[in-house]
């Protein structure tokens, strides 16, 4: 197949409804010199993923941007991907997608060198010591985003609360929007050199993403690099 | 090609939603019972081929087959003692009223339950993981659907026969034909309400059993089927549980098929306002709402 | 074989039979004959148990029914030709008959035999019983009843809804059925000339109370009966 353009990207984007995909659709397509060569928007849950991964194979991708908000829509696809012998790099767009439980659904095999972009920060040389009592507390090899986001939020809105005196919305969003948390023992979860800080649109600021690469069956973070445990494979 | 690609996937999924929507219409065909937790059924039959595959050591054929056992007694064990005795205590307007309340009640305690023992994330058959295609051509064609779809096939076709053409089938289609004739050549209208039940449930569960050899199962699960599949059952005809089949079928090739000329992201939207469209012309659906077995 | 003692039923408020006695020996044919609305239908449901009754008793071989389920009342030899004939519409015809059979094993040289006394049943063995003619499901009904060799025969209006010839064609084959068999009859009738005719015995029910009884032949003859029933005034 004859490239695209320069850079001989042939990028599919295929996502779900999900509000928050509108956005990074339209960045990357801003950002994206060549055209994008196919894109896929459904309606969760997928029933089946043969007719949208078939679809996308038509039009031959080499990097396959994978927005599925929910496990049982990323698994079809990633399966169905490998099934219809695609070759292609799949980025998964959401902190799930380096869950163990996507391993025990994809198996290691279908999962090697898909890339996750997430906002939690998965057990490189970041947050060891809050996995390590989580391992002890639960068993688990490490936590899943959930587990992450469930504890962040909790202890964030703590501290929110405690800053703010007394249970009232306003008074809360106020404490949210003031901080500039250093020391909330939980944000050792966010991805290296993040800060929890609000600006004034409310939105948060100097975030940091985390990029971590499935490779053998286990999620390996690949960037930062003051917090990664393995390096960038490409796909054969 | 990509159409024909698209064909064999409806099909696929069709199959599936077709064997579902049989037993809800076999349900409502002989109870008149309209059953909210027929899709949970099929939840908990997901998760039950898990566990079982897990602890026996065996594939997910064997397991749903060793399901059916429980399932049935499931069945059997739910009518008995809820559904029949809702309609015996006289607890809304008409016992319908208070059954269909009940099936939903059963319905929250069967996805809550579910989500106690095994939590919220998904769980999978560990053989889901293999990535098995057959090749024809540039077709690719899904191993574990197809093994599926024939097992759909191969059930829906037996539970026809055997409605047709066995003692047994004759007094379930008699006692849902007319009940009080039914108990005037003796049919036992209770035994045979009882039984319908039980092998409804037990559809239900052996579907699960075949689509959690591909499809991660979660408490929710149920609640993605059991729109499609009372749309699959009001397509054909209320009661009418080949056009249950034939419902499902199309409501498959429909969803895979319409994105041929309509963006994937409405192809729900497709799907319930063709269903819309044939409630303004066959308001009794394509194959009229008759209790046929 | 059938003893009906002091039969009382109610549904809620509304009295539909009092104090109803009467009784069947073997091999006998009775009729019952009254108005619309004069708990004739009542009664049968009643000996099949479908009704609950208030009070009195329904003996068979001199063991009370009370408390027996509907179902099993065809099992002690009563079988019933509901009114309105109510055959499975959508099964066929040979279906309906091996359904009456009430076993797994059907003997087919019975079936057999219902053909031979109803030869249009025969024609449209393979017929969904729903598309046969009125008169047609009235033999399918009463072949159906047949199926299980009963020894009480029920029939409930026969003669509703047919045209003049088909009435006097079911009455011929009622009587024919009686003359060849060991079968007792019990039948409900409108048409009160027919059913004089056709039986041994009769009952006059009106507003739920046996009000005259005694031999067909008297009644037929009685000039009250006439009058009321028969459609016939007293000449000059």
């Amino acid at each position: 197949m004859r490239a695209a353009g320069s850079s001989g990207i042939r990028l599919a984007l295929m996502t779900d409804n999900n509000v928050a995909n509108v956005d990074v659709k339209a960045f990357i397509k801003k950002k994206l010199t060549e055209p994008v060569v196919s894109e896929q928007t459904w309606t969760p849950p997928l029933a089946d993923a043969t007719p949208v991964v078939s679809a996308v194979m038509q039009t031959n991708p080499n990097v396959i941007y994978l927005g599925a908000t929910s496990t049982s829509d990323q698994t079809l696809v990633i399966k169905q991907l490998a099934a219809q012998g695609s070759k292609a790099l799949i980025i998964l767009g959401a902190s799930s997608g380096a869950n163990p439980v996507l391993l025990d659904a994809v198996g290691a095999k279908g999962m090697e060198g898909v890339l996750v972009v997430t906002g939690v920060s998965f057990p490189g040389k970041g947050p060891a010591e809050i996995d390590k009592r989580y391992a002890t507390a639960t068993g688990r090899a490490f936590m899943d985003c959930e587990a992450m986001t469930g504890y962040m939020n909790i202890t964030i809105l703590g501290q929110a609360l405690e800053k703010a005196g007394k249970a009232e919305p306003e008074a809360l969003n106020q404490a949210l929007k003031e901080m500039d948390a250093h020391d909330v023992p939980s944000l050792s979860l966010l991805p290296g050199g993040s800060r929890l800080r609000f600006g004034a649109n409310g939105r948060r600021e100097g975030v940091v993403v985390e990029l971590v690469q499935w490779q053998d069956g286990r999620p390996l973070v690949v960037y930062p690099p003051e917090v990664a445990n393995g390096t960038l494979k490409r796909r054969a | 090609m990509y159409a024909l690609q698209l064909v064999i996937a409806g099909l696929q999924q069709g199959g599936i939603i077709a064997l579902l929507s049989m037993g809800l219409a076999l349900m409502f065909g002989v109870l008149r019972l309209v059953n909210f937790a027929q899709a949970d059924f099929m939840m908990l039959g997901m998760y039950g081929v898990i566990v079982l595959t897990a602890t026996l050591h065996t594939n997910f054929v064997l397991s749903s087959l060793l399901l059916a056992i429980p399932a049935f007694a499931a069945g059997l064990f739910v009518y008995q003692f809820i559904i029949r005795q809702v309609a015996k205590a006289k607890l809304a307007s008409a016992p319908e009223h208070a059954q269909l309340l009940a099936t939903l009640g059963l319905s929250l305690v069967l996805q809550n339950g579910a989500e106690m023992i095994w939590g919220a994330t998904p769980r999978s058959l560990p053989s889901a993981q293999e990535l098995s295609v057959w090749h024809i051509g540039k077709l690719s064609i899904d191993q574990p659907r197809t093994i599926g779809f024939c097992i759909a096939v191969v059930v829906a076709v037996t539970m026809l026969l055997v409605l047709r053409n066995t003692h047994i089938g004759r007094t379930v289609r008699a006692a849902a034909s007319d009940r009080e004739a039914a108990i005037y050549v003796g049919i036992n209208v209770r035994k045979a309400y009882l039984l319908t039940f039980a092998v409804s449930i037990l559809l239900s569960v052996i579907v699960g059993g075949i689509l959690v050899s591909y499809y991660p199962v979660t408490p929710q699960t149920g609640s993605d089927f059991i729109l499609l599949m009372f749309t699959a059952v009001i397509m054909g005809g209320l009661g009418n549980v080949m056009g249950a089949m034939a419902g499902g079928l199309i409501l498959g090739l429909v969803q895979s098929l319409s994105q041929l000329i309509i963006p994937l992201e409405l192809n729900n939207a497709v799907v319930f306002g063709l269903f819309l469209a044939l409630m303004l012309v066959r308001p009794k659906g394509i194959f009229g709402e008759v209790t046929r077995l | 074989m059938i003893v009906i003692d002091n039969l009382t039923v109610a549904y809620g408020s509304v009295q539909a039979l009092t104090g109803v006695s009467l009784e069947i020996g073997a091999n006998e044919f009775v009729s019952i004959i009254g108005p619309n609305g004069a708990g004739k239908t009542t009664l049968l449901k009643s000996i099949s148990n479908v009704v609950p009754w208030q009070s009195g008793d329904i003996r068979v071989d001199g063991t009370s029914i009370r408390g027996r389920e509907g179902w099993d009342i065809a099992r002690l030899g009563i079988s019933h030709v509901p009114e309105g004939r109510r055959v499975f519409g959508q099964m066929t015809v040979e279906d309906n008959l091996k359904i009456g059979a009430m076993s797994s094993r059907v003997d087919m040289a019975q079936i057999q035999g219902i053909y031979d006394l109803f030869p249009h049943l025969a024609a449209r063995k393979h017929a969904r019983a729903i598309t046969l003619s009125g008169g047609e499901q009235q033999m399918l009904a009463i072949g159906r009843a047949l199926m299980s060799r009963p020894r009480l025969l029920m029939l409930d209006e026969p003669s509703m809804g047919l045209a003049p010839l088909l009435v006097e064609q079911v009455f011929h084959h009622i009587g024919e059925l009686f003359k060849s068999s060991s079968l007792s009859v019990l039948l409900i009738e409108q048409r009160a000339t027919e059913a004089l005719e056709a039986s041994q015995r009769s009952y006059v029910l009106e507003q739920g109370r046996v009000v005259i009884s005694g031999p067909s032949a008297k009644l037929l003859n009685d000039p009250a009966i006439q009058s009321s029933y028969l459609g016939i005034t007293a000449k000059g």
